[in-house]
Parts: C-alpha cells; structure tokens; sequence
C-alpha cells in the first residue's frame, strides 16, 4: 500500500538540499582548519588510534542528525500531508465487489420496500452512477453465487442485482467476503471497494471480525451500507420441538418458543395448523426484547386423525414488520400404529402365571381388550422358535424376553431388521443361553458387550440391589418424574452382568458400581435396548415400577417412518429418497412459491443409488419454505413417489439486534481492520472515507520538533564550550 | 614595592632573594674541595665526630683520643666528617618542543631558564659551584663548575644568548654527561621529557649509578597537560614538523589519559631510582614552585 503520503506545495522539497549543509560546513571546517605548533603530537596520536572507532561513529551520527534534522525542516516547509488509511482518492479507476445481504432480517418492511429492495436500489446506484467502478462484480450473502469474478458489464451486473432474492438464512460474511477481498487485492485499480449493503445484525456482522483476508488485502476498502432499521417490530416462532410420538389418533405434542424482538412488550396469539385444521390459539405475553422474559414456551397439542405425511405450521397470527418469521413449519410422518412383536422364551411352568417373560410385556404394550379402547400399538407374540423372517419385518420394534437361544439365521433377520432402523429390545432371564448370545448375537452388535454368568440369588431372603443411576434425560425415561430422586427405588435381585460395553452405549439404569441395568445403543439406523434382568417380576421389580410405560415409550418411538427430519435448516443439503423400487431417474423439486412471489420455480436433481438405496441430493435450500418433490423416471408410469419437506429460518436471525453504524465500525478497527467505514447510504459512506481521508497537516508539528531539536543541539553545544573555556 | 633593577634576562634578584634563607642542601653526601655545607664522602678533621681509628706513626698527636687510651691503654685517633661544598649541574633542556607556550606567559624554555638562573644564584651564594649545560640532541652550551660573581654573570649572559631549536636526544645527551661529570654531585634536570621515557629512565639511572643525586624538573605547559583546544585544528609538532588534523573534543579525554600516565609513570620510576621529581607547570610562578619545592626539601632532610 502507498504510504499515502503528499505535499501542498512539492516545490519546497527542493530544500531538502540543506541536508548537504552539514555535511559542506565539516568539509570548510577540515580545509580552514587552524594550524596550531605543539611540542609533541606522541599523545594525541596515541589518543587518535584510541578513540579511532568511537569518533567515526560519533561523527558520523552527529552529521547524519544534524542533515536529518534540515531535511525534516525542509519536508515541514513543503506541508506534507498523510492520508490517514491511504489510497482512496477521488477519481481514480475503481474495482468493486457490492456483496447484498439477502438474509432473513433483510426482509424486514420499511416505508420504503424492504431492507432487501433498499439494498438493491443502492446497489444499483453504486452500478449507474457517473463514477461507477470500472470493474465489479455482484455477490449475494445467501444461495448459490458460485466465485466472485469482476466484470465490465456494468448492465449485466445491474440485471444480476435485481434478481437477488430474499432467503431464509443468516448472512455467512467472512468466506464471501474475504473471496471479495482475494479478488480485489488482484485487481489492477488503484481504488478497492467491498460495498457490503446490508442491515449489520449482530450475529452476523460480528463474524466479519474473523475475515482476516480482508486485513490483509491491500488496498481493499470495506464500505458497509446500513439499510437496517433500529426498532423494528417483530415476534417470531423461534423453535418449534415435536414429540417423538406421531401416531394416528393419538396426540402429538409441540412445543413452540416465541421470541419478542420489538422494542415494546406485546402479546401473540400462536396455533398450529396442519390436516386442514387449527388449533386454538394460545396468547402468550411477551416483554420487551433484551428484558428477561422477551422469549417464552407455548405448549401445542394435536391429534391427527389419519396416518400418514403431514405439513403443518405453528404461526403467530398478528402482523409485524417481518412476516416471514411468524410461521414455523413442519413436516411429520404420522403412523398408524406402533407394531411390537414379542419373542418369549419358555419360562418355568411351576411360576405364576404373571411371572411368564412374555406376559409382563403383553400386558404392558396390550392394556386393553381388543375393540375395547383405541390403542396405537399393536402387538403380535411370537415363540422363539416360531420367528419368522415376515414377523420381524413386519414390526417396528422387537422384544426378545428370556429368549434361550436365536439361530443364525435368526439372528441375522434382526440384525438386518435393527440396521434398517428397526428397534431391538434384549431382556434377560433363567433361560438365557449366555454363551450362544455371546457367540451370536455380540458379534453382530444386538448385545451392548460380551455377557457374563448370573449373578444375585431370587427369594424371599435374597439380598438386593438398588439401582442408583438413572438417566432421566434419556427420551425413554424423560419426564416421567420431574428429577431423578422422585424415581421409584427399583430392586433387583439377579442379573446378567456386561462384561464390557462398547463405546457408543448409553447406560439408563445402573446398579451401584456401574453395573448396568439397562442400556442403549444405536446399530446403523436402529437401536438396541439391553435388559440384563427380567422384563418380567422374575429377578427385579423393574416390570412393575418402571417397566410398562417405558416398553410403552419405546414402542410408540419406535416407527421408522416417524424419524426423517420435521424441518432443514436454510443451505442444508436434503436427501430425497424416492424409493429403490420406483426406477426414478431425477426427482424435480418445486420451490417454495410464497417466497418468490411468483410461479414456483421447479429444480431437478438427479437419483443416485447409494447402499442405502436410491437417493437424491438438493442444495438450494435457501429459502424457508414447504419443498414439494416428485420422482421421474422410467417406473413413474407405475408408481410416482412425491414427498415434502420444508425448510425454517435460523431463530436467532428473528431476534433482529443489529450494531449502528459507529458501533459496528468501532468494533472492526478495536480488532484491527482500518479500512471499514459505515453509513446509512452510499454517499454517507463516501463522504467518511473522503473525509478520512483529508490531508492531515502535520508539518507545523514537524516543524516546531526540529526547531526544537536544533535549539537544544545549540545549547548543548554552548554549554560544552562555557565548560571548555571554565577548564 | 618595584623590582629591583637586573641587568639580565632570566635572573630577577629580589625574587631569588626571598628563597636564599631555604638554601639547596645535597640530601646525600657530594664530593668538594672547600669546606661548606654539604657532607663530603671523605673523612677529615671538622666538628662531628665519624669513627675511632688506631695511631699510626705520622698521625696529627692532635687527634689522638687520651680518654680511650685511658680506658683501652691503646692509642688511638678521632676522625670527624669532612664538610664540603657542592658541585651542581643544571641541565636544560633547549629543544624545539621547549620553545612552546599556549597562552600569554613564558614558554618552557624561557621557565626553565629563570629556574635555572635562580637555583645558579642560590647555589653560589652558599659557596657551591653551579655548572651549566644546555643540550638538545647534543650538548650545545657547557660551562664548568664555578661559584664566584664572574661565574653567575657568565651563567646568566649564557642563558640570554641561548635560542631553543631542534630535536632532543634526552636520552643519548644524559648517558653522555654521565660520563663526563667526574665527581659526584647534584644534577638538577630542566626539561619536558619528549624522548622515549625507557631511554630516558636508563639515562637518569646512568647519573644515579654515578653516585649523583638527581632533582627533575619536569616542564609542562599547561595546555599540554588540559588540551583546551576546541575547534578542528591542525597540529603541527615542533621537533619534527609533522602535521595531524583533530577535533579535539572528541579526543580530549583520551589525550588526558595518555598524559597522566606519561607523569605517573615517570613519577612511579624516578621514586624507585631515588631522583626527586617534580612535575611543574609553567603557570606556576617560578619562585613559588622554588619556594615550595625547597621547603619541603628542607623539611624532609630533617
């Protein structure tokens, strides 16, 4: 970088001769020397060869201060001036990366058009102005803009700012910026711009600090254009969480966070909507944003009364200054029922009836006579022997309850079954073959680790044990009771020990000294479940403390249908699995229309197969939305395979809290970057840069510094003379 | 009070007067002809009493010693230490270097001669006989011992008529006078000492060796020992017309040094050898320094 330095008047400079002067009056003064007669010159050059190092240094120092010092006096005489960053100058030939923030908080409403259309009305003064860039480029914050290049089409470039459309995400600054930065530094014009128009939200713009590219790209200014406005009223759905559950006729519960990001207090009105019904709405207060309690829980519940796939949304119904946010959508897959199928082993005839391993769980997951009361779960029982290949695939979840043994072939069925997202529940009891599962089902990963021999005795003197650890975060165990020490005291009397547990197991019951109790841990999409005691009151109480509601929780989860994601954030890339069987070839992705105002924009994207079958990428997420998709291909005559999915806005871009302009610009150069100015319009920006930029004067400060210098050499000079002429 | 009149150059009468009551006494014994004021090595007939030697046939009955004859039945003589006069030798230096003074005042030369024509009177005057020499890198005025009036009035019209020139040979003229002054005496040394200071030191242990005792007066010009020079200057030595440009300032320290330890290394030397120096610097009144220095001869010899 130029170091931006000038004079009023250069002329002047042509004193800087007098830095000669020095060195001419030591040349008179050797030539004039006085010719002095004295008896002996033994000492004084002895002296001479003692001092030879000293003097040079000393005399050479002296003249070099002495000429420094005319030459400042004389560059004070021509009034230099600095610019103070350097570089910007009126006039000069001009490259410009203009980066539009078309993040969510753009879209809040201003009188005149959103913060997004002010953007782009600047931009595209910035492109038509008389004193355009020679060479720009156009980038926006969000969606597919691929590498910045610069260009001299100035009316392709203004064309390509008026195509920017809203998005749903927050602004990612740093990488584009810092591309902008690299482009520029390479650019051959003495003037570089980044023109970054946008609303300066905190949670985005505070991220600028990190683009140390742009720090060090020399020359490259960033301009940054405040479109925002401080005060903005808006209230969001911030987060919306949906239970596990998504059963048919059976009621699903979301849980919404709403979020006050209005400088007032105000209450909203929230409902959910899905299946061509709403709820009621719910009125929450919330207070002002930035106090506590600007952010609040409303609870929602719904009972879908058909299975199936379901698009939905949890709204505020009032208006605000940034609609797009009010709405919170959702995408569930809602099953029909929970299938449990339950594998018993043979049990000790002389027990009582309730003692059997496969009765605890039927009456657990089967509480009411058939016809009596709709009930989401269905439950088929099965012997071990008896397990078929079509049982296992048609249940979602899989009890096996003091199952002596499972043959190879058994074991494999429910190794594929639990890969493929199914959930494998492994209950212990007095028939277990420890060895056979060690040799079977531990390999495969249906077993948390290798077993041990039984331990603990069962009767009336029998000692037991507690469980002390429970996992009460654990969904199976969540909020059934408000903390861990209101749990039930569960005894057990006899259990198979783990020998050692992998990794990625999860203990959710344990016995004093980390025995374990219960655990989970996941086998490629599905999960396994391990109970080293009996589901059964055989050799613990567990079945008649916690049992019934958890098998019952575990069930109702356990639909893999239930499991693909309710919502993508913006710029996530979204699997679309239109089905192995379907032949699709691409599946065409339908936009969200709302956003676009405009007929729904339609993207391909192309099916490939993968292990997991066939699957097909989409990235342009970028606007918040409902997606619809539909495969193509040669079976599409068949069968046609069409989904939804939807995408939300980031919640913490709702909270709209934005630095003004000095703040954001204080901010960059407390971490180092120099070259950032900030306004509320292009001009207000140009005028800070220019203004900057002004001659600083310091040639008086020069000035008086020399004079100062040379006065102080001269007393000293006078006060070394006194002392000679003293001796 | 005026001076009194003189019809010499380097002799002011009133001021060498003030210092004859101090007079110049050899510290150790010289050898004489006539009776006078200093010890004499030889053993004769005088006031103090030296040793007892046995009556050999021919010895002066006079000095026969009756009370230790009494006591001993033996014979036996008193001897008593002779006292004589004193054969001094003022040797000054006339070189070009003594030619040499910075500001108003003398030069050394025209120092050393006042110092030389006063320490002439006040040795004559005491009945001591004063030569004198001058040399440079030889000796170019002698003139032998004497210690009458027409003496000193040759002493001092010879002073008048010398004109300091040329190089020194300190060393070289020293060893020669050594070897010329036959008896033993006092040697008084007026001179700046620009010669080698090994050759010289060699030189005064050459006189010292000779059974003389030597006084040194060192002759320095003030601005040879401060060096208060303060604009670039060319140097140009007296002797031998060599040239050095210097800016004293930046040397002026270092020139100290080198001079102090000129003196000091004399003054470390001549105490060893038993020689009397004095270093003296020609802003110093001549009698002053003479009347200090011979105070505290005086004082030290009691």
């Amino acid at each position: 970088m130029m170091l931006g330095l000038g004079f009023v008047t250069p002329w002047l400079l042509a004193g800087l001769a007098a830095a000669a002067i020095p060195f001419v009056i030591h040349l008179l003064a050797s030539v004039r020397a006085k010719e002095v007669r004295f008896p002996t010159l033994r000492f004084l050059r002895m002296s001479m060869e003692k001092t030879a190092r000293r003097r040079r240094i000393q005399h050479w120092l002296l003249l070099l201060l002495r000429a420094a010092a005319l030459a400042l006096l004389a560059m004070a005489a021509a009034e230099p001036f600095q610019n103070a960053v350097g570089g910007w100058q009126a006039g000069q030939r001009h490259a410009a990366v203009i980066v539009l923030d078309n993040s969510l908080s753009m879209s809040v409403k201003r009188e005149e058009g959103t913060c997004l259309d002010i953007a782009k009305r600047q931009a595209d003064n910035i492109l038509g102005a008389d004193d355009a860039p020679a060479l720009a480029a156009v980038a926006a914050t969000n969606g597919r803009t691929g590498q910045v290049q610069l260009s001299a089409d100035l009316e392709a470039l203004r064309k390509a700012v008026r195509a920017v459309a809203p998005s749903a995400g927050r602004a990612a600054l740093p990488g584009l910026v810092e591309q902008a930065a690299g482009v520029l530094a390479k650019a051959d014009c003495p003037k570089k711009t980044i023109y970054l128009l946008g609303d300066v939200q905190k949670i985005s713009y505070e991220e600028l600090a990190t683009a140390r590219e742009l720090a060090r790209a020399e020359g490259v200014y960033l301009l940054v254009v405040d479109v925002g406005q401080q005060g903005a009223a808006n209230a969001a759905v911030t987060d919306v969480e949906i239970s596990p559950e998504r059963l048919a006729n059976q009621p699903v519960g979301f849980k919404a966070t709403v979020t006050n990001a209005s400088p007032r207090a105000r209450q909203v009105r929230v409902v959910l909507r899905g299946q061509g019904g709403q709820s009621e709405p719910v009125t929450k207060d919330l207070a002002a944003a930035g106090s506590a309690g600007d952010s609040g829980t409303v609870w929602l519940s719904r009972t879908f009364a058909r299975a199936g796939e379901v698009t939905g949304d949890v709204a505020i119904l009032d208006d605000d200054d940034l609609n797009e946010d009010n709405a919170r959508r959702f995408h569930i897959t809602v099953a029909p029922a929970a299938r449990a199928l339950v594998v018993g082993g043979p049990g000790d005839p002389n027990d009582s009836p309730k003692l059997s391993p496969t009765w605890c769980l039927e009456a657990s997951l089967s509480p009411w006579a058939a016809g009596e009361k709709a009930w989401p779960i269905e439950r088929r029982t099965v012997a071990a022997a008896g397990m078929a290949d079509n049982d296992v695939a048609w249940a979602d979840i899989v009890f096996l309850s003091n199952v002596p043994a499972l043959t190879e072939t058994q074991t494999r069925t429910i190794e594929r079954f639990v890969k493929g997202g199914g959930t494998l529940v492994v209950a212990m009891g007095p028939d277990v073959n420890v060895a056979a599962y060690n040799r079977l089902l531990a390999p495969a990963g249906l077993l948390p680790g290798e077993l041990g021999e039984a331990v603990g005795q069962v009767g009336a003197d029998a000692d037991a044990m507690a469980v002390t650890a429970i996992d009460v975060e654990h969904p199976y165990l969540a909020g059934f009771y408000a903390s861990a020490s209101e749990f039930p005291r569960v005894l057990v009397w006899r259990h198979v020990p783990l020998r050692a547990a992998g990794a990625n197991v999860r203990t959710l019951l344990a016995l004093p000294g980390g025995r374990a109790i219960l655990t989970v841990h996941p086998l490629g999409d599905g999960r396994v479940v391990c109970c080293t005691t009996t589901a059964s009151p055989k050799w613990s109480d567990l079945a008649v403390r916690l049992g019934p509601p958890m098998w019952i929780r575990m069930t109702l989860s356990a639909p893999r249908t239930m499991r693909s994601p309710e919502s993508y954030p913006p710029g996530e890339t979204v699997e679309i699995r239109p089905g192995a069987g379907a032949g699709a070839e691409r599946v065409s992705v339908t936009l969200p229309a709302e956003r676009t105002g405009a007929t729904a924009a339609v993207e391909n994207a192309t099916v490939r197969m993968t292990e997991r079958g066939a699957v097909a990428t989409f990235r342009n997420t970028t606007k918040a939305g409902v997606y619809a998709w539909r495969a193509e291909g040669k079976g599409s005559d068949r069968e046609t395979p069409s989904g939804e999915f939807v995408v939300n806005a980031p919640g913490a871009e709702s909270r709209l809290a934005k630095f003004d302009a000095g703040e954001f610009v204080a901010m960059m150069r407390a971490k180092g970057f120099a070259r950032v100015y900030a306004g509320a319009s292009v001009d207000q920006v140009h005028r800070a840069v220019e203004a900057d930029s002004e001659p600083v004067p310091w040639w008086d400060r020069v000035a008086a510094a020399v004079i100062l210098l040379l006065v102080g050499e001269a007393m000293a000079a006078n006060l070394r003379r006194s002392r000679e002429r003293a001796l | 009070m005026s001076a009194a009149k003189t019809p010499y150059l380097y002799f002011e009468p009133d001021k060498a007067g003030r210092l004859v009551r101090l007079g110049l006494m050899a510290r150790r014994a010289v050898e004489g002809f006539i009776t006078g004021l200093h010890r004499s090595p030889h053993k004769g007939f005088s006031v103090e009493f030296a040793e007892h030697r046995e009556y050999v046939p021919g010895d002066d009955v006079r000095t026969m010693d009756w009370v230790a004859w009494a006591r001993s039945d033996r014979y036996y003589v008193k001897q008593f230490e002779q006292q004589t006069n004193l054969r001094a030798h003022i040797l000054l230096d006339v070189s070009a270097s003594m030619d040499y003074r910075h500001a108003a005042g003398q030069t050394k030369f025209q120092y050393g001669c006042f110092l030389a024509a006063c320490l002439a009177y006040l040795l004559a005057r005491q009945q001591d006989m004063v030569a004198l020499v001058a040399f440079d890198r030889s000796v170019r005025l002698r003139l032998a011992p004497g210690s009458t009036p027409a003496h000193l009035d040759r002493v001092f019209t010879s002073l008048e008529k010398i004109q300091p020139g040329g190089a020194t040979a300190v060393a070289e003229t020293f060893h020669t006078l050594a070897e010329t002054i036959a008896k033993r005496g006092l040697v008084i040394i007026l001179s700046d000492l620009y010669d080698e200071p090994e050759g010289i030191l060699k030189a005064l242990q050459h006189f010292v060796y000779r059974k003389h005792q030597v006084i040194l007066l060192h002759l320095m010009d003030p601005a040879e020992l401060e060096f208060p020079f303060t604009q670039i200057t060319q140097f140009v030595d007296q002797e031998t017309g060599q040239r050095l440009q210097v800016d004293p300032r930046t040397v002026r320290s270092a020139y100290q040094e080198e001079v102090r330890s000129f003196i000091e290394g004399y003054r470390r030397e001549c105490g060893d050898r038993n020689i009397e120096y004095l270093l003296t610097p020609t802003d110093t009144p001549y009698e002053r320094m003479l009347l200090q220095f011979l105070a505290w001869r005086k004082a030290a010899r009691r």
